[in-house]
Order: structure tokens, then C-alpha cells, then sequence
């Protein structure tokens, strides 16, 4: 017995240890996943300028300045005090735009105007949130940094003029000024929404896509679950000949089926209509979801059936009473892999849908980027937009088919 | 057998498509198909607001996505016979319709018009837009790729005097190599010039080289001379030789689609396109910027590549002459005057272009060139094949002329021959 | 009196097929009315010359007999699309299953990670084909930037001949969560019974991974073999994004689909296009057929239906 308890225990470890491991494994694989996502979303909230910035810009703010280029050169190692008002003169205006003059000219200057020389740092985005600081005391707005030999930045101070910080041999000591926070653009966000010289926002197209996706939904649930059971439950002449016809309707590339079948909705009067979306999902809902239903339904021993029919039930009964409980994980699948592919589909709606008040989404979406071309920080809110619905629908539905399906227990 | 296949097939196609609606409209309505970007789409808008009240027909204006997606939906629609009664059209998806008999001849709508006439538009690009002696498609502008965007704030920084358009391309070259900036670790920072994408035809153009004998009537692509290798080699020297343009590895470095964030993040010095970055330009604040002609070839010449877009019918219009007036609303001077304003584009008819609606006082400045540029403007062959040699023969092969692999030369003299037999034999 | 019992079976077996049928109607209706008619005409077309703007016009071989022996860029396409389902598939698949077993577990976080997991595979395509641009970017990409951490010189990516393929192989590897969540649907199904009576004869966590799961989730494998084969080899979007849809840099991206567009969209050749198409059918066919041949070595139903 004793033997037996030592056995469990060590093993009882081993487990441990192995499962700590595998949530570490998890974890980093997951940080790595999500690094472009994060890229993605912190670039939607970016000012044009920064997207490409080199190197990647993670944190959507940044400050633009002033840096004053008269410098003091520390010749040993002290302290060094700040005081104000070294150089020449610059005009700066503040006022969402910062204007840069020549070295040598005139420059007409308005009474109350702080004058200042340096080199701006950092770029005012041409459009959306800075926030502006209006003085050039030296105060707690004053950028001073402290560069080494190689010229490096060692450390940023923002200290009041009289204050003293230390330095050493051959640093150097630049006193600059902050003009602008650049702050998150959430201006991005309501473009995306609703793009300026359009009759519709997002709204519409959002509209859109919810009807499309839950008759879509709705219509490759019940079919494909229909056929599947037809498929794995029934013998019948020619079964495995069409079952094989049904996944190769996989295989033929849609830009070649595209036009024909253009041309057989335009006939039936489809086009610029949800039909050509919605309607032949009804109708085996597509091989994908047929083939996947019929292998989880041939995980389910046969025995099942074979007592309900002996209990009287006919086909349909032991279709919805019995097996379609058993494969809700499956229908789960199903549901997500229709809820995204309707979510997204840009090609179906791109070629059957002519007014815009009809787009989906998705087609809104890229529309709306070639509206705005090179904007990749819109895009970018756009593309955010979009993910963001299946993202709450993933992680909130997660429980209703990954987790705890009650298995049935069949032997013993 | 032949025989029943072709039937069933044209049974079957014709079964589909044949009956049903025809294309789009009917007395009442309009379908009108266009891409645009932001600006474009305002002006359209209120244009056909303007034609709707003044006719009372509807017209159902479908946006849709610049671009392959563009063509896809047309060429859908058309095989469908789903095509829409107007159609917007640029230089380059036109040769694609130009041959095929799907566009209505505008000439007798044009001759019975009278608020404008033919001669009002500059004739490069209304030939550009006809075939044979029709002319297809009424222009709304024209885009002589001649404009070189220069950063002022780098020439100034790096003490160069800005270009004048008298330049030429050893000027190219010299300040292009003072503008272009290193960082310690020896990787580039900032470039002297780059072209949107690759337009190696500026440079052929400008070297006096021809693509093809005829570019109305393309018989012999002429590439393999000496004035087109000349030229592809020094766009591409540009790039390894003088290290004043990125190369492609270092494009889709940038980003991927970015030379334009190139120039508007300041890490090139001039940007070479057409003039339609001006809307964007304009919302620069941390620089001044203004444009110069693409510099002169060595021995003295001009040309360049030129875009340029307009409206056409299609011929299973039911409505041709309702469609002809949606037209002149999009087309006319007062649409042109319109888009002059933005300084998208430059207005198909001379007089607007020279007016001050175009030539204002927004940046850039030397806006004016264009007018110059349209002198010389070369367009691309108006063959429907075009886009196959383009795309399947020329440009993998310019790939390796840009990364440096091979030289203009050994792969024009390759890829010529073999054009030539595979498409004009 | 023997007779009886004769007749009786042969009434089951046929009330068994004919309503076989009748779940199966919906699909056959489907197939009729809304595929066939597309899939013959396609075929069709492949004997023809079709510009899409004017009628098409009948050619017999010819569009055969091009693309073998005078065509090639489809040979080409056809090395490129095998190269990357050689790779894309068992690594997706080995990927997945193993996401999808970590995930199963009953951790707290599990759900933050799962969607972490599972949101790539569901990002716009345009959007994940910039961000994956960036990310390549030679000099300043973080992937290249990760590798210098180990003294290794990264490679141009996208801009090589050589990497461009490895790059699209590496980028599909981000969407392992999209057949995640099907194997997750799958390790749901396995009775708990069975690890239960498994703990209980003291078999370990090998143990139990190697003669439970994997045999209870060969169904699932099957079916996401032949799937992830037939879609790797009919890889497209990702591909036209990333490279304008040009298939560079010199064609190494150039996978048969995007010869297909190009052929249909672009050179208005649409009947070869079709012709190609068949031809990647009859490729994929073979490839799923000798898939099905072997499937009774390894796969293994609870209730499967033999004939």
C-alpha cells in the first residue's frame, strides 16, 4: 500500500512540473501571436507620421520639441546650472503648426511673443489630438537632456531654472522645450466609422453584416447537419461516389466558378440583393461544414441509434434527439467558422452587391482603404473595427463550445 | 462534337445571361460605376445631385474599391451582361475595353454638343482615348507623370539649391547623393529620391527610347535598343551604383506600399509621381515642399509616361443620350473646375488647367509644370495584351534588374526576343 | 417461411436508402441549381477563349496543350504552390493540435489565451498582410530584429527569391488558431471515461496522449488533412496582398491561384484560366483520393457505417 501512495505522489509532481512548463510554453507562444495584433492597434491609434517610424513605435504618444542648439559642454565631472534664455533667435508660433525660419532674415514678431532658437524634434501630426504647452520659461516643460561622448541620451531632466544636475566628463548638457504632446489619435476610430463624402457610416454596413452572417448561420447550421447525418448515418447506393463529388466541389478555385454563377444570379434577378449570400447556405451550407459534421457524427458508436430505433424512434428523431446533442461542440465549430467567413467575406459582396447602402463590412472596409489610400493608421482602426465583434463573440461564447460538453456514457 | 459543346455552352451562358433585365438602366435610372478617393467622390456627388434635379433621372451611383477589385467587378458585370451605363475609366484599364466593341463612340455625341467641344481638351489625351477614329471615353484629366516632389528642408539642411526644371540626370545624381544620409551603423536613413513605383518608363522616355513601334498599332515591342537599356540601367544604377534610391528589398522594408510615407516622414529627399499627391501633400506642416520636371535625359530630351481618366458609355446602354448628359455633368467644365480646386488632378481641358482654378496659390507652387509636361507625354500601348507582357514578362524580369542581380542589357536582350515572338509573331 | 425474413431486410435496406436521400436532398437541390450549372460551364470553358467582354469563342486543346508545353510559368506556379503546402500542412497541423491540447487545459487565463491564439487566423486579410510586411521589413523588422539577438543576419524576406516562400509558410503558422478551435470541438468529444479508467490502471500523461487522444482524434485529423491540403493548394489572398498581386519577387511567390486571376482578370484569358483550374482539381483529386485509400490504416470512427 505504502508503495502504491509513493507512486501516486511522485507522480502527482511529475504532472505539476509538466503542467507548469506547458503554461509557460503557452504563454510565450502566446506573447508572440499577439505581437503584431498590438502592433495593429496601437497603430490605429497612431498620427500619420509615426507609423513607419524606425524603430517601431509601440506606444502611440509621442512628444514633439524644441531643442535649443546652444549646448553647454561640461569640462569635468560637476554639477552644471540651468538657467534660461541662451542663443539666438527664432520665431516659434504655436498653434497646431510650429514654422521653422531661416537662420539669417527678418522675422515680424507680435507683442507677447516668446522668441526661441533651436531645431524642432519630433513631428506635429497634420491632423488629430496634441496637446500644446504655450510658455518657454524654463520650467517643468523644459526638456533638458544630458548626452555622453556619443552623444547619446544618458538621462532627461525637466527641472525649473535654477536648479543644478550633474553631469561628466565631456558630456553634454541641451536645454529644449516641449511643445506638444502627441496623443492617442481615438479621432482615427471615428473616421473608420464614418468616412467623411460617404451616404453611409459603418453603421449600415455593420447592419448589413449582422443580417447576412445570422441567416448565414442559420442556414449552414440546419443544412449542414442534415446532410452530414444523411452522409454518415445511411448506406445507400453511391454513397461514397457522391460524398466524394461533395468534397471536390472544394476543389475548383472560385475565380473560375465566379462568373458563371454571376451570370446565373443575375438570371434569377439576385444581384444587388442578400440572396446570392444567404440562400445557398440553406442548401448543404457548403462541403467544409458537411465534411466536418459527418466525421464528428461518425464518432458516435452506432449502438446509439440502434437502441433508439429498437425504442421506436424513427430517422428524425434520432437525428435531433439523439446525435445533434452530441456534436455541439461541432455545431459550435461550425457556427464560428460561418459567423467568420460571412463576417469577412469581401469577394461574394464585392461582385453581387452594386449600391453601397447593401456593403457588408468587410467590403465597406476595403473600399474605405482605397478611399484613403496610403492612411494605414485608419486601415489599421478600420481593420480594428472589424475584429473587434468576432473577438467578443469568440472569447465571451467560448464556454458554449470548447468547454464542458457533457459526453454521454455509453459502456459501463 | 465541337460543334455541341460550343452549342450547349452558348446555350447555357446565353440562357443565363441573355434574357433578364439589360444593362442596369432604364428610361428613369442611370447606373454609373466609379472609384474615387474622398474628394473625387464629393465632387461627384454634388455633380449628379446637380443632374438629377435638372433631369429628374436617378442615377445610382456605385463606388466601388480602386484598384484589381475595380476590374474584377467590371469584368464580372460585363460577362454577366450586368454592365453599367457609365463607366469611369483611366488610361490603363481603357486598353483593356478599348478593342472589344463594349464602349459607345462618343464622337456624335461630342459633335451635337454645345456647351464644350473636342478641341477644348488637350488633344494627347483625347487621342490617347480613341481608337481608330472613335473616341471612347470623354477625359476628366490628364496626369503627365513628369513631377519630381522636393523636400525643401533637406536641401536646405544639406545646402543644395532647389532644382530647376532645366536639370538633368547627372544633376539627379549629384544631389541626390548629398541629400541621402547614413546612420552609424551604416544603413541608410534617408534617401535622395525614389519614384513611386517603378517608372522605368520615364527614364526610357526621357533617353528617347520607344517601347513598342506604335503605340496605337504596337507590331514589334523595340525595348532591346540601345536608348531603353541605357535608360533601364541608369534607374538602376540609381539604386547600386550611386545608392541614392532604395532598392526593393528596402521598399518593401519601408512598410511595403510606402514611398509615400517615404517622402512625408522626411526619409527621402524628392519623390517622383504624378501631380495627384498634391491633396495628400497638402497636409504636411513639418516641411515645405514644392515640385520641378523630371530632370532631362542626357541628350536633352523629355518624355514620360502619362495617366489620366474620363467617363465612357457603355454600348448596351438602353439610354445613351441621358447617359451622354450624366457625362457632361462629371465631365464638364464645371466638374473639371471642381477637381482643379483640389489639385487631385489636372483638368482635361486646356483652358481650365490654365486657369486659376487650378493654378492657385496652394502648394505646390510650380504646379505650372504640368501644363509643360503634357508636351511630352508618351502613353503605354494600346494593346489588350499589354497588362499580360507587363505583368508575366516584364516585370519578374525587371525584378532582377532593381535587386541588382542582372544587368539592364542581358535581360532586355532575353526578354525582348521573347516577346516579341510570344505576342507579335 | 425463409422467404419472410428475406423480404423484410431488403425493405429496411431500402427505406434506409431512400431516405439517405432525403438528407441528403437539400445538398443535391444545392448542387443542381447553384453549382452545377457554374461547374459544367467552367469546364466548358476550358476548351474556349473567353475575354469576358465579347462572346467566347471554342479552341479544343489548345488551352492544354499550351499549358504543357509551352507555358512555363505553370510548372513554375505549380513548384511554388507544392512548396508551401509541403511545409504549410504538416507544420499547421502539428501546430494546431498542439495549441489546441494546451488550450484544453483548465487553467484560469485559458480563455485570454485561446483568443489570443485565435484571432490571427481571423484578422483582414489587407490588415495582417501590412502588419506581416512590416514585421519582415529586413533592416528594421522585428523578425530580423529577433534573430540579431542571436547574431544571426536575417534574410530579405519578402524582397528574396529564396525567402519569399519560407516567409508565406511562416506567416500561415500565425493562423494555427482557425483549426485550433476544430480540434478543441474534437477533444471534446472523447469521453472523460476513458482518461478516467486509463488514470485508474496508473497509465501516464504519454501514455494516455498516445492511445486516447490521438486515436480518438483521427477523425478530426483526417478531416483537417484533406481540408488544409485542398487550401493550401488553393492559397491566394495572402499572397496577392503581399506581393501587388505580381507573385514576386521573379515569381517565386506565383502560386497557381494567382496564375489563375492573372490569366482571368488580367490577360483576359479566361478559358485557360478555367483550363488550370481543372488541371489544380485533378492535382488536389489525387492527392485527396490517395488520402481516402490510406485513411482505413489510421483513422479510426467510434461509428463508422461500412457498407
Amino acid at each position: 500500500m505504502a508503495e502504491k501512495l509513493t507512486f501516486w505522489q511522485s507522480k502527482k509532481r511529475t504532472n505539476k512540473i509538466v503542467g507548469w512548463v506547458l503554461y509557460v510554453v503557452a504563454w510565450s507562444g502566446a506573447i508572440i501571436f499577439v505581437i503584431p495584433l498590438i502592433w495593429m492597434i496601437s497603430t490605429s491609434f497612431k498620427a500619420p507620421d509615426q507609423i513607419f517610424t524606425i524603430p517601431p513605435k509601440w506606444i502611440p504618444i509621442s512628444s514633439v520639441s524644441l531643442e535649443y542648439d546652444t549646448q553647454i559642454k561640461a569640462k569635468k565631472t560637476g554639477t552644471v546650472n540651468i538657467t534660461k534664455g541662451e542663443g539666438g533667435i527664432k520665431v516659434v508660433r504655436i498653434k497646431g503648426a510650429v514654422h521653422v525660419v531661416p537662420e539669417v532674415g527678418k522675422v515680424k514678431v507680435y507683442k507677447g511673443e516668446k522668441v526661441s532658437r533651436g531645431t524642432v524634434v519630433g513631428t506635429m501630426p497634420s491632423q488629430g489630438k496634441v496637446r500644446i504647452y504655450e510658455n518657454d520659461d524654463i520650467d517643468s516643460n523644459t526638456l533638458i537632456k544630458v548626452l555622453d561622448k556619443k552623444k547619446r541620451v544618458i538621462k532627461e531632466y525637466r527641472v525649473p531654472s535654477g536648479s543644478s544636475i550633474k553631469v561628466k566628463d565631456g558630456d553634454t548638457v541641451k536645454v529644449g522645450q516641449k511643445l506638444a504632446t502627441v496623443l492617442p489619435q481615438w479621432k482615427n476610430y471615428v473616421k473608420a466609422w464614418a468616412p467623411e463624402a460617404l451616404d453611409e457610416t459603418f453603421n449600415r454596413y455593420l447592419f448589413n453584416t449582422i443580417f447576412v452572417t445570422v441567416m448565414g448561420i442559420l442556414g449552414v447550421i440546419l443544412s449542414s447537419t442534415f446532410v452530414a447525418y444523411g452522409f454518415a448515418r445511411f448506406r445507400f447506393p453511391f454513397r461514397d461516389p457522391l460524398f466524394l463529388i461533395m468534397i471536390s466541389t472544394m476543389m475548383i478555385p472560385v475565380q473560375v466558378t465566379m462568373i458563371p454563377t454571376f451570370i446565373l444570379f443575375k438570371y434569377l434577378g439576385w444581384i444587388d440583393t442578400f440572396a446570392p449570400l444567404i440562400i445557398p447556405t440553406f442548401f448543404g451550407g457548403g462541403a467544409f461544414n458537411i465534411f466536418l459534421m459527418r466525421q464528428f457524427f461518425m464518432t458516435i458508436p452506432y449502438e446509439l441509434d440502434d437502441a433508439a430505433k429498437i425504442d421506436g424512434c424513427n430517422y428524425f428523431q434520432i437525428f435531433y434527439i439523439i446525435l445533434l446533442p452530441l456534436v455541439k461542440p461541432a455545431i459550435a465549430t461550425v457556427a464560428i467558422f460561418g459567423f467568420v467567413y460571412n463576417w469577412n467575406d469581401f469577394l461574394n459582396p464585392l461582385i453581387y452587391l452594386n449600391s453601397s447602402s447593401n456593403y457588408t463590412l468587410a467590403l465597406g472596409l476595403q473600399t474605405f482603404t482605397t478611399m484613403y489610400g496610403t492612411d494605414y493608421n485608419l486601415m489599421m482602426a478600420a481593420s480594428t473595427i472589424v475584429l473587434l465583434p468576432i473577438l467578443i463573440v469568440f472569447f465571451f461564447g467560448q464556454r458554449y463550445f470548447i468547454e464542458g460538453v457533457a459526453t454521454s456514457g455509453l459502456k459501463g | 462534337m465541337k460543334k455541341f459543346l460550343l452549342v450547349l455552352l452558348a446555350v447555357s451562358l446565353l440562357a443565363l445571361g441573355g434574357c433578364g433585365e439589360k444593362a442596369g438602366g432604364s428610361a428613369k435610372s442611370l447606373r454609373f460605376m466609379y472609384w474615387g478617393d474622398v474628394a473625387e467622390i464629393k465632387i461627384i456627388k454634388a455633380q449628379i445631385a446637380k443632374f438629377e434635379k435638372a433631369t429628374g433621372v436617378k442615377v445610382s451611383a456605385e463606388r466601388a474599391p480602386s484598384g484589381p477589385p475595380y476590374m474584377e467587378k467590371v469584368l464580372t458585370q460585363f460577362a454577366g451582361g450586368a454592365a453599367p451605363d457609365v463607366l469611369f475609366v483611366e488610361v490603363n484599364n481603357f486598353k483593356q475595353f478599348a478593342q472589344k466593341g463594349v464602349l459607345e463612340n462618343l464622337n456624335p455625341y461630342l459633335a451635337k454638343e454645345t456647351k464644350f467641344k473636342k478641341s477644348d481638351f488637350y488633344s494627347r489625351i483625347i487621342d490617347r482615348f480613341t481608337v481608330g477614329k472613335n473616341l471612347y471615353v470623354l477625359p476628366r484629366d490628364i496626369a503627365p507623370i513628369c513631377v519630381v516632389y522636393y523636400n525643401k528642408k533637406i536641401f536646405d539642411a544639406a545646402g543644395v539649391r532647389y532644382p530647376t526644371d532645366d536639370w538633368s540626370w547627372n544633376d539627379l545624381i549629384k544631389i541626390g547623393k548629398k541629400l541621402t544620409k547614413k546612420d552609424e551603423k551604416g544603413r541608410i536613413t534617408r534617401f535622395g529620391f525614389v519614384d513611386d513605383w517603378p517608372i522605368w518608363e520615364a527614364f526610357v522616355f526621357s533617353n528617347g527610347g520607344r517601347i513598342v513601334d506604335n503605340t496605337k498599332n504596337p507590331t514589334r515591342c523595340v525595348m532591346d535598343r540601345k536608348a531603353v537599356i541605357d535608360a533601364v540601367q541608369y534607374r538602376a544604377d540609381l539604386i547600386h551604383k550611386h545608392r541614392v534610391m532604395p532598392s526593393p528589398s528596402q521598399m518593401t522594408a519601408m512598410g511595403g506600399m510606402g514611398t509615400q510615407d517615404m517622402f512625408m516622414s522626411e526619409r527621402v529627399g524628392m519623390f517622383f509621381s504624378g501631380i495627384w499627391k498634391t491633396p495628400s501633400f497638402r497636409k504636411i506642416t513639418n516641411f515645405k515642399w514644392d515640385v520641378v520636371m523630371f530632370p532631362k535625359g542626357p541628350k536633352g530630351e523629355r518624355g514620360f509616361p502619362s495617366g489620366g481618366s474620363g467617363y465612357a458609355i457603355t454600348s448596351k446602354c438602353p439610354n445613351k443620350e441621358m447617359a451622354w448628359k450624366l457625362v457632361t455633368y462629371l465631365a464638364g467644365e464645371e466638374g473639371q473646375k471642381k477637381l482643379a480646386q483640389t489639385g487631385l488632378a489636372q483638368p482635361a481641358m486646356k483652358n481650365i488647367a490654365k486657369s486659376k482654378y487650378f493654378l492657385d496659390d496652394k502648394p505646390p507652387k510650380h504646379k505650372d509644370i504640368v501644363l509643360d509636361g503634357v508636351k511630352y507625354a508618351h502613353f503605354m500601348p494600346l494593346m489588350s495584351n499589354w497588362e499580360e507582357i507587363n505583368v508575366s514578362m516584364l516585370a519578374p524580369e525587371f525584378d532582377k534588374i532593381w535587386s541588382g542581380k542582372s544587368s539592364a542589357k542581358t535581360i532586355l536582350k532575353k526578354v525582348v526576343p521573347e516577346i516579341n515572338e510570344n505576342f507579335f509573331e | 417461411m425463409e422467404t419472410k425474413p428475406k423480404r423484410n431486410k431488403l425493405k429496411m435496406s431500402t427505406l434506409e436508402a431512400i431516405w439517405g436521400y432525403v438528407f441528403l436532398g437539400p445538398w443535391i437541390l444545392g448542387m443542381v441549381f447553384f453549382i452545377g450549372g457554374p461547374i459544367i460551364a467552367s469546364v466548358i470553358l476550358a476548351f474556349c477563349e473567353w475575354d469576358l467582354l465579347t462572346a467566347p469563342k471554342f479552341v479544343g486543346l489548345d488551352n492544354f496543350g499550351k499549358m504543357f508545353f509551352h507555358d512555363p510559368k505553370f510548372w513554375v506556379s505549380l513548384w511554388n504552390t507544392f512548396y508551401y503546402t509541403i511545409f504549410a500542412v504538416p507544420l499547421g497541423i502539428v501546430g494546431s493540435v498542439f495549441v489546441a491540447l494546451l488550450m484544453n487545459q483548465k487553467w484560469k487565463t485559458v480563455r485570454v489565451l485561446r483568443t489570443i491564439y485565435y484571432l490571427p487566423s481571423v484578422t483582414a486579410g489587407v490588415a495582417s498582410a501590412i502588419i506581416w510586411m512590416w514585421l519582415f521589413n529586413p533592416d528594421f523588422g522585428l523578425i530580423n530584429y529577433g534573430l540579431s539577438l542571436f547574431g544571426i543576419k536575417g534574410p530579405l524576406w519578402l524582397a528574396s527569391e529564396a525567402w519569399s516562400k519560407p516567409a508565406l509558410i511562416f506567416m500561415s503558422l500565425w493562423a494555427v488558431g482557425g483549426n485550433m478551435i476544430i480540434y478543441l470541438a474534437g477533444l471534446q468529444g472523447i469521453p472523460r471515461q476513458l482518461y478516467e479508467a486509463a488514470d485508474i490502471d496508473g497509465a501516464g500523461i504519454i501514455h494516455k496522449f498516445r492511445y486516447i487522444t490521438i486515436p480518438m482524434l483521427t477523425p478530426v485529423i483526417f478531416f483537417n488533412l484533406i481540408m488544409s491540403i485542398v487550401w493550401s493548394f488553393q492559397i491566394f489572398t495572402q499572397v496577392y496582398v503581399m506581393t501587388g498581386g505580381q507573385g514576386g519577387p521573379a515569381d517565386s511567390t506565383l502560386v497557381l491561384v494567382l496564375y489563375i486571376y492573372q490569366h482571368a482578370f488580367k490577360y483576359h484569358h479566361m478559358g485557360y484560366a478555367s483550363g488550370l483550374s481543372w488541371m489544380l482539381f485533378i492535382v488536389i483529386m489525387i492527392f485527396t483520393l490517395l488520402q481516402f485509400r490510406f485513411a482505413g490504416g489510421w483513422v479510426h470512427y467510434e461509428g463508422e457505417l461500412k457498407k
